[in-house]
């Protein structure tokens, strides 16, 4: 008997959750089962809402948190320097944050979220290609803007014409690291990738461009996203006596391959993709065990535009601009500029961000997007030197950031 | 040669982790018979106290450590008061399901105060050893001593003191030792107390060892409930035996097989000894009742 008034309150409290939910849009819930995904924002449009509204899903929690939390931050930045100048046309913006926890499942829950009770017609996000890749099948069939500020997976150029991502795809740093190899006089390295889109993505490209130049892969190790334990994979590697190591990896797994290959005797010049050139790495790591490591960053500190962002985001924020906070930044402002000039419907937005994007430079560099929605992109080369990711100088090339096609 | 001694190595300290939160684990179950998929959260929880205290407080490491343990077994004891006594008599599937509401809330409850980043204790600068082939640091030296040391001092504490012939009667069988004038609510206060503090170490050595994140909890239970089944439900030095067995398993599996399966090595052993002995390595044949020794 107790038990079934339990449960009776445990129902009549997951009623309630529910009825709460679609109690404010109660009439746009109502109607969107019949509805079709394309009348709606073209209707809402026509009369100028109070609220330009844009949806965000990343990996604000699990972990990845590092990434989502580091582009919410350059996303209010954004926000709040567009509403500063009066808004788009005096409208504000507004960011409805969502969380998908790196978990494709969730990623859907919290599109459809977007698409069907907020009726956002542009989303920003994911941060993984992996999700962004789950999410884009989604955003084409319900007609909703996609605009990725860091997935970077080959794959992506096929999603479809809603989808835009602010970085370079990875079939650019592949060759980029061969420059790399090149630059260090190395023709055997080995490779250690972590095992999902984009690892796998970042070493084809590698293994192809480096082979084709004439190089020796030694070993090419995966590793798994989420393990904490990498002392045998480590000891694989360290059995080749590789001189260079290149790794794509995310911050929470490396930095725990870095501590862990320093504390097994793994002597090497290590070289990362960009994901992992975050001040977080050293930190987590332990300074002694990436001193002079090389890395990939995407885009350039040394801009104009680069500056006056940090400046800012230490001024709101209290330190450094953390990993990708300007590519989420850059995202955030092609979108305003794009409602702007496209009006506030999917398509609007979908043809105007190619427009806005010629011109625009930002923090992470110039957006250009080609055919497919992907912006090109440059790295320079940067380096720990006491536990801070600085340029590096090459000693005999110039120190200009090479353009990558 | 050399490698495998090494791969042995760190499976004995992947093992040593495993199996301080695998006692706990078979205790709470050997007392209330019931799978606590809370305890790798609160595992998780007694690391970011041991954190908080030594990186925010700059309590020395050994004493923060120590007071780590006694406040999540604070913590172990109100979970179970809260959440898990009022369920006691209820069917076992309800304790089961508040258990994986426990460690949702404590994850997120974790998330919310100290914020998603992963954070670091900040020892490596402590380096490491070369002992003949074999590399080892400090942290990994304190896990096997730390684990050996609990062990003996569990063995002891369940064997020899009044307070194990309580917890041994209760995992007998919970209204024969009440009928015999046994405090059972105090008791199991007690188990969960003693469990709760021995995954606190064991979660605080993880976090010392690879660094600290609100989702760590998740791993630690997939870990722990893999070497309890393994050494038979209920049976504290099975669970013992199944951690070590699984870590070095794991460890010295992935030098052959791809990273990918190394999480199904755990569960491959487990499945497989399962076909060949249902109870577990230590679990009684005849028995459905399991015990804690």
């Amino acid at each position: 008997m107790k038990y079934r008034t339990f449960a009776l309150w445990i129902i009549l409290s997951l009623v309630v959750a529910l009825a709460a939910q679609y109690v404010a849009p109660a009439p746009l819930a109502a109607e969107s089962p019949g509805l079709s995904a394309a009348a709606t924002p073209t209707a809402e449009a026509a009369e100028k809402p109070q609220v330009y509204k844009v949806g965000f899903i990343s990996h604000l929690t699990g972990d990845a948190a590092v990434y989502g939390q580091s582009m919410k931050m350059g996303t209010e930045l954004a926000v709040e320097t567009i509403n500063a100048a009066g808004g788009i046309n005096g409208v504000p913006v507004e960011v409805i944050y969502e969380d998908d926890r790196l978990s494709a499942a969730d990623a859907q829950t919290a599109f459809l979220k977007l698409a069907e009770v907020d009726k956002v017609p542009v989303i920003l996000g994911s941060a993984s290609s992996t999700i962004s890749l789950s999410l884009c099948p989604k955003a084409q069939e319900k007609k909703v803007v996609q605009v990725s500020q860091v997935s970077t997976a080959p794959a992506l150029k096929d999603c479809g014409k809603y989808f835009f991502s602010v970085m370079a795809s990875d079939t650019a740093q592949g060759p980029e690291w061969v420059k790399v190899a090149e630059y260090l006089g190395v023709k055997e390295a080995a490779v250690m990738y972590i095992n999902n889109d984009y690892g796998i993505g970042v070493k084809d490209t590698f293994v192809q461009a480096f082979e084709a130049a004439g190089g020796k892969l030694l070993i090419v190790q995966p590793f798994e996203l989420g393990g904490k334990d990498f002392r045998t994979e480590i000891l694989k590697v360290k059995g080749t006596n590789p001189k260079v190591v290149f790794i794509v990896d995310h911050v929470a797994e490396a930095s725990i391959i870095f501590k862990q290959a320093a504390e097994l005797g793994l002597k090497t010049q290590w070289v990362t993709d960009v994901s992992i050139v975050s001040p977080e790495v050293p930190q987590l790591a332990g300074a002694d065990a990436v001193e002079g490591m090389m890395g990939l960053r995407a885009g350039s500190t040394q801009t104009p535009e680069y500056q006056a962002f940090r400046e800012a985001f230490v001024n709101k924020f209290g330190k450094e601009p953390t990993i990708w906070a300007d590519f989420a930044y850059d995202a955030m402002m092609l979108v305003a500029k794009a409602i702007e000039k496209g009006g506030y419907t999917a398509d609007g937005i979908q043809q105007a961000l190619f427009e806005v994007a010629e011109t625009y430079i930002g923090p992470s560099g110039a957006k250009k997007f080609d055919e497919y929605g992907i912006s090109q992109g440059s790295y320079e080369w940067v380096v720990v030197k006491n536990g801070e990711w600085v340029l590096y100088e090459k000693t005999e090339q110039t120190e200009e950031t090479e353009k990558t096609e | 040669m050399e490698i495998f001694v090494q791969l042995l190595v760190n499976g004995l300290i992947a093992g040593g982790t495993y199996a301080l939160a695998a006692v706990g684990y078979s205790m709470v179950y050997g007392a209330l018979k019931f799978i606590n998929f809370a305890h790798g959260s609160i595992a998780m929880v007694g690391a970011y106290l041991a954190f908080v205290l030594t990186v925010l407080g700059n309590v020395p490491l050994v004493p923060a450590f120590l007071c780590s343990m006694v406040l999540t077994a604070g913590v172990g004891v109100m979970v179970e008061r809260v959440a898990y006594r009022p369920l006691r008599r209820a069917p076992k599937l309800a304790s089961l399901t508040t258990a994986i509401a426990v460690s949702f809330v404590l994850d997120a409850a974790v998330m919310i105060i100290m914020g998603a980043d992963i954070r670091t204790f900040n020892l490596t600068g402590l380096g490491s050893y070369q002992i003949g082939p074999v590399y080892i640091t400090p942290v990994q030296g304190a896990i096997v001593v730390t684990s050996l040391v609990f062990m003996v001092g569990l063995y002891w504490l369940l064997t020899r003191t009044k307070l194990g012939k309580a917890i041994r009667a209760v995992a007998d069988g919970i209204s024969l030792a009440e009928v015999s004038g046994i405090n059972t609510n105090l008791i199991i206060s007690a188990v969960f107390a003693i469990g709760s503090a021995l995954a606190a170490a064991s979660g605080a050595l993880i976090g010392m060892d690879t660094n600290l994140q609100p989702t760590m909890g998740f791993i630690i239970t997939v870990k722990a409930f893999a070497a309890v089944v393994l050494g038979g439900l209920g049976n504290v030095w099975g669970a013992v035996v199944g951690a070590f067995l699984i870590g070095v398993v794991e460890n010295t599996g992935v030098w052959f097989i791809p990273p990918v399966w190394k999480d199904s090595i755990a569960y491959g052993i487990l499945i497989l000894a399962l076909f060949l002995r249902p109870s577990g390595i230590f679990g009684k044949k005849e028995e459905a009742q399991v015990t804690v020794l």
